[in-house]
């Protein structure tokens, strides 16, 4: 095997096996006996691409494909982006060396709205012209996946293709439909026009959008006939039979998720209204048990791990969580398997299992809480309760355990003075609960609660896309206060307050919720020196700054403004499948302190029932 | 039971630190299902020891790690068992049964050898150089030393015992500098290298007085005013060994085959 970077280079950058591919299970084909070459690209380092399970499952899928060849590639991390441009190299795949620019495909997975100037560096380094206007036959077909492209619009300049929705449904119709492409004289054009047909298929060159004077969205139209108005999400609707990686390519470096990841399940049942996943991934599906024992076993077996890690949004919902958890907790007696829990449900039954797996006395129990008052909690329609949290507490306090982590969101809609004396309140009185249950022969130390507080962004496609973002001096000047109010807490030595930086924050509230002008700005910090934006360490918020003013456009009409109920927005040409209708009214009961139950407790009629699968025919099963 | 492993690490994964071959050895057992033992407690892990750490670029053949096994197979079945499961650049040559009170592998390493050549990536070539000067080995050989206070002068000469040239294909060495005490004029090679000849060294490894092979490349490119820098060359390390009755043993031979 030849590298593509000379051991000159190698030997002196930062771990240069990000760089080198050869891992085990990692796929191997003969180039000259596929007709399709993928690049798949996650745009942050390699430790952090490598511990994304849904690569892991798209690599595997398009792999399975004879006539695909799918490679890797990652964002060099800085040192080798400067030594790349230096010295003109351009970017290649892990797999075969191969330069980026010689393959059909370039994949983008969107996890995150600070990655979008790496997914700029990716394509340049690659030698791509960056705008997807300037490409011709035989460059390479940009393609953007994952959640972020529920609103791709402040990207849409850079990608010939966004995939929207989950990666299993509709890529195997694309590939069919581009092998005809590459051997006839069809037109990139007219390839991007058929590709639009199909289902979850959006091609941003073939939609125009006009805008009111108020710089808000008029319209969003389709340029030509047979291109869809409304591009629908895919959904996987046989979960169960999906293919799933049993052979997951095992990193030499020690990446963020150093474990066998196992998806138990997609989608959520709660419905918080913050959270955009929760709303996208609708409805919730479940695997069968039987079917995760048998893949946890040989997944083990063929990685060698001696640790696997449950996921799902939300762990405690799968109704067999007690079966299966029980099953790996006997591997891990008789395999020495680690079982890494998820946030579970704090209960008797989750405390039982965690005594097991984990040092009580290193490990802490975490509740994400998100709000200080059970008025914001009813706001935001998190289903937890003071007195769940101070009963689970309880338990584990006299249990054993003495640290407890705390998640809060501040910036929350409606939220006043008083919600955010509620978490130091809150973190008060968990740990008087301590003190009056743990008798002081038994405390080993004192009580540590840990609360901290990240930056309220509001996304598309949740009940908060209308909702106001407060100003990053706002949020510091929240922060300050609850930290002030945590120092005065009587049992203040216990209680710790941390929060989130919120430069970052406020740059992904303008893109979460931006329009295509944006894609000016990003292409501006880009050529500026933006790169690694998620990383503080990076970071350079005066980029952004003269980005922003360069091209005249105010980030605060992203993320101020409270939306009125019928402003059209970016993203409304994208169809998740949970309805605006629904969405509006869970806005209306959010102002309304009222809660909405559960999908299992009862069905909302939130319009994700269309794709004819998961929960909401669980009952009539 | 105790076992020794000899294994490779070559090509790409010169790049791959020695942490990360541990963690890859650790997997690698699994995946080949041999019953490695683990020690008891609330977090549990592999009783295996590894000799010499690597530095990052250097190739090698002559690797070793130590574990404990509660059963085993044979030889045969163990090798192939468990390089099915790895890559062609990392595999495992033998494995031999050691005695109970065996030490670990890393405390006996007392020397090793190495192939230093050309890196057929740089147009700077110090060894073809050194050779074409005839070069000879002095009988002092200065070099610079890093210590925790800094850096000191040393004479290396000492530490040097083994010196040849060597033909890297069929392991002849074609002339010796510095013969070791009933060393034979043909060493074992198994791994390609991308230069006909090399520079053969037998040097002073371990804990103790552990001499790089780029100390005495860069002393004597330096003595005899040839350009170098440690980036021209590359090492590539032969086998590992352990003081013995007869002298140097290679630590293969520190058990049977079972």
């Amino acid at each position: 095997m030849k590298l593509a970077l000379p051991d000159r280079i190698l030997m002196n950058i930062e771990k240069p096996a990000r760089y080198i591919g050869q891992e085990v299970n990692m796929a191997v084909k003969d180039i000259n006996s596929v007709d399709v070459r993928v690049a798949m690209c996650f745009p942050d380092v390699y430790e952090i691409g490598m511990s994304y399970l849904g690569l892991q499952i798209l690599y595997d899928l398009f792999n399975r494909y004879e006539d695909c060849y799918c490679e890797r590639v990652f964002s060099p991390w800085p040192d080798l982006d400067k030594v790349m441009r230096e010295e003109n190299i351009k970017l290649f795949t892990l797999e075969t060396q191969t330069p980026v620019c010689d393959m059909d495909w370039l994949g983008i997975t969107i996890q995150y709205e600070m990655c979008y100037t790496n997914i700029l560096q990716v394509i340049d380094l690659s030698g791509i012209p960056l705008l997807a206007k300037d490409r011709k036959k035989g460059d390479a077909i940009v393609i953007g996946g994952g959640p972020c492209t529920v609103n791709p619009e402040p990207v849409a300049d850079f990608f010939d293709i966004i995939y929207v929705g989950e990666g299993e449904v509709s890529y195997r119709n694309l590939l069919d439909l581009y092998k005809q492409y590459k051997n006839s004289d069809m037109t990139r054009e007219d390839f991007l026009h058929e590709a639009s047909k199909l289902p979850g298929i959006y091609s941003p060159s073939l939609y125009d959008v006009d805008y009111n004077e108020d710089g808000t969205v008029r319209e969003i139209r389709p340029l030509r006939e047979g291109v869809p108005e409304k591009i629908v999400w895919q959904d996987v609707l046989d979960f169960e039979n999906a293919p799933y990686p049993m052979k997951p390519v095992i990193p030499y470096l020690k990446v963020t998720q150093d474990r066998v990841g196992l998806e138990i399940m997609r989608g959520c049942i709660r419905g918080c209204r913050f959270c955009q996943a929760g709303m996208i991934y609708r409805p919730t599906r479940q695997k069968n048990v039987d079917m995760l024992k048998k893949y946890a076993k040989e997944m083990l077996k063929n990685t060698g791990y001696e640790e696997i890690n449950l996921s799902s949004l939300s762990s405690s919902d799968y109704d067999k969580l007690d079966e299966l958890l029980t099953f790996l907790i006997e591997m891990r007696d008789n395999d020495h398997v680690n079982v890494s829990l998820p946030s579970l449900r704090v209960d008797a039954f989750s405390l039982d299992v965690m005594s097991k797996v984990q040092d009580i006395k290193k490990s802490s129990l975490t509740f994400a809480c998100e709000a200080g008052t059970q008025r914001l909690r009813n706001v935001i329609n998190k289903g937890l309760t003071e007195e769940y949290i101070m009963e689970g507490c309880r338990q584990a306090f006299v249990g054993g355990w003495d640290k407890v982590k705390l998640y809060f969101m501040l910036g929350l809609p409606t939220e006043t003075e008083e919600d955010m004396l509620g978490i130091a309140e809150l973190s008060q009185r968990i740990s008087e609960c301590f003190f009056d249950n743990v008798p002081k022969e038994q405390r080993n130390g004192r009580v540590m609660i840990t609360a901290s507080a990240s930056y309220f962004v509001p996304k598309p496609f949740t009940p908060f896309q209308w909702a106001s973002m407060i100003r990053p001096e706002e949020f510091t000047r929240r922060a300050h206060a609850v930290k002030d109010a945590c120092n005065s807490m009587r049992n203040k030595k216990s209680i710790r307050f941390i929060y989130h930086d919120a430069d970052i924050s406020i740059l992904e509230g303008v893109f979460a919720r931006g329009d295509r002008r944006l894609s000016k700005v990003i292409l501006r910090a880009y050529e500026k020196g933006a790169i690694y934006d998620a990383w503080s360490e990076f970071f350079k918020p005066a980029i952004y700054d003269e980005a922003f003013a360069e091209c005249g456009i105010d980030p605060y009409f992203y993320t101020e403004r409270t939306r009125p109920e019928d402003e059209v927005f970016p993203w409304d040409h994208i169809d998740v499948g949970v309805t605006r209708s629904f969405l509006l009214n869970e806005w209306r009961l959010s102002q309304q302190e009222k809660v909405t139950p559960n999908c299992r407790e009862k069905c909302s009629g939130c319009g994700a029932a269309k794709y004819g699968g998961g929960v909401c025919y669980e009952a009539k099963n | 039971m105790k076992l020794r492993i000899k294994y490779t690490k070559t090509g790409p994964l010169r790049y791959i630190s020695h942490l990360d071959v541990m963690r890859f050895f650790q997997k690698a057992i699994r995946r080949a299902g041999f019953d490695v033992s683990y020690t008891k407690g609330f977090s549990p892990h592999q009783i295996i020891s590894f000799a010499a750490p690597m530095p990052l670029g250097m190739t090698s053949e002559g690797e070793y790690f130590d574990g404990e096994f509660n059963t085993v197979t044979n030889t045969a079945d163990m090798v192939e068992g468990i390089n099915e499961t790895m890559p062609p650049y990392i595999q495992v040559l033998d494995i031999i049964k050691l005695e109970d009170k065996a030490k670990p592998s890393m405390s006996i390493v007392a020397a090793s050898d190495y192939v230093v050549y050309d890196n057929p990536q740089s147009e700077v070539r110090p060894v073809s150089n050194l050779i074409s000067k005839g070069f000879e080995l002095p009988d002092e050989l200065v070099a610079l030393k890093k210590t925790k206070s800094g850096e000191k002068t040393e004479d290396i000469r000492p530490y040097i015992y083994g010196l040849g040239l060597m033909d890297t294909t069929s392991g002849e060495i074609s002339r010796w500098i510095l013969k070791p005490e009933g060393a034979s004029d043909r060493v074992k090679i198994v791994t390609p290298l991308e230069e006909p000849v090399g520079l053969y060294m037998l040097l002073s490894a371990g804990s103790i007085n552990n001499l790089k092979p780029e100390a005495v490349s860069g002393g004597l490119a330096k003595l005899f005013d040839c350009p170098y820098s440690a980036g021209d060359e590359r090492i590539h390390r032969l086998d590992t060994f352990m003081n013995s009755d007869t002298g140097f043993a290679s630590l293969d031979k520190s058990g049977e085959r079972f």
